[in-house]
């Protein structure tokens, strides 16, 4: 089982990415994820209130179908968040493949 | 369940949060309900399809912050006779019931008080009234006898029975000033009562 904080960043991430491609709503961004990262509706909300709060996106209201539905749409600090989270995994791979290819295990045998 | 009754449970849930959150958790679960059902669920189904009310509302008054929490606990008024609240009303009885006892004894003289006013003013009146008519009645049978003490006495009287029905119509007025007084002292005091209860 991953961690929960882990999860949480990944999740977080995932639902930038999804939102630096287009502006979207509670159900599509769910449906769109539902490949990549186990999420539901439940979950979703509060990482998106998580998200308004830290400025990682803004909220706008679309009439459709007679009834209102809240778009998501990505901020530039959002975006800084996707890149930061690029760089700090680019170091977590770097480890990942250190342990992966056995670490220094080789020279001391 | 239908959509309307899943998110009145959930309002009802989500009590403690402020109620801009509340509302906002309870659009926001509308609107996937509608998104599902547009998708092809039943209604039924997409209620149906989430988690139940309970686990809903407590992951989202688990991620509130405390101190959201505690501002809104705070802000909402309590229920008015606690477990707590008996306690404190039975140990302080010494305290707070010759407090009453008094407060509720001076508001009252002071209700006496106006009110003996009024009814001293009205006596005078009515004494004024009665002597008046009485010299004048006096006055009369005498005038013949000593016409200067009679025609002074019907002159009295009939000065004592015009002041009479002067006064007359200001202690009246006085009273009438009074029952308004106290019949918006009345509407104060309740509607200070529905205020505290309401607490909004």
């Amino acid at each position: 089982m991953m961690d929960a904080q882990l999860k949480r960043g990944l999740t977080e991430a995932c639902v930038l990415s999804v939102l630096d491609r287009e502006d979207s709503y509670g159900y599509k961004i769910v449906k769109d994820l539902s490949e990549v990262v186990e999420l539901s509706e439940s979950t979703l909300y509060p990482i998106l209130k998580r998200l308004e709060a830290s400025d990682c996106l803004s909220v706008y209201t679309v009439e459709h179908n007679g009834r209102l539905r809240k778009y998501y749409r990505i901020t530039k600090t959002g975006r800084l968040r996707i890149e930061e989270f690029l760089r700090d995994w680019e170091s977590v791979l770097k480890v990942y493949t250190f342990i992966k290819e056995g670490g220094g295990r080789n020279e001391q045998v | 369940m239908s959509k309307s009754e899943f998110l009145e449970r959930l309002a009802a849930e989500l009590g403690a949060l402020p109620q801009s959150e509340a509302e906002k958790t309870v659009a926001y679960y509308s609107e996937i309900i509608d998104d599902r059902c547009e998708d092809g669920m039943t209604e039924a189904e997409a209620v149906a399809s989430l988690e139940d009310v309970k686990t809903i509302a407590s992951r989202i008054i688990c991620d509130t912050p405390m101190q959201v929490l505690v501002k809104e606990r705070m802000r909402k008024p309590r229920p008015y006779i606690t477990p707590l609240v008996i306690v404190l009303l039975i140990i302080g009885a010494p305290v707070w019931l010759p407090l009453l006892i008094s407060v509720v004894s001076v508001v009252f003289s002071v209700f006496i008080a106006l009110w003996s006013v009024v009814v001293s003013i009205f006596a005078a009146v009515f004494s004024m009234g009665v002597s008046g008519i009485a010299a004048a009645v006096v006055g009369f049978a005498s005038v013949s006898g000593n016409f200067a003490r009679g025609i002074f006495l019907v002159g009295a009287g009939l000065v004592c029975i015009g002041l009479a029905a002067l006064a007359f119509f200001g202690a009246a007025a006085l009273a009438r000033l009074y029952v308004r007084l106290i019949r918006r002292a009345w509407r104060g005091i309740k509607r200070a009562f529905v205020k505290k209860e309401d607490g909004k």
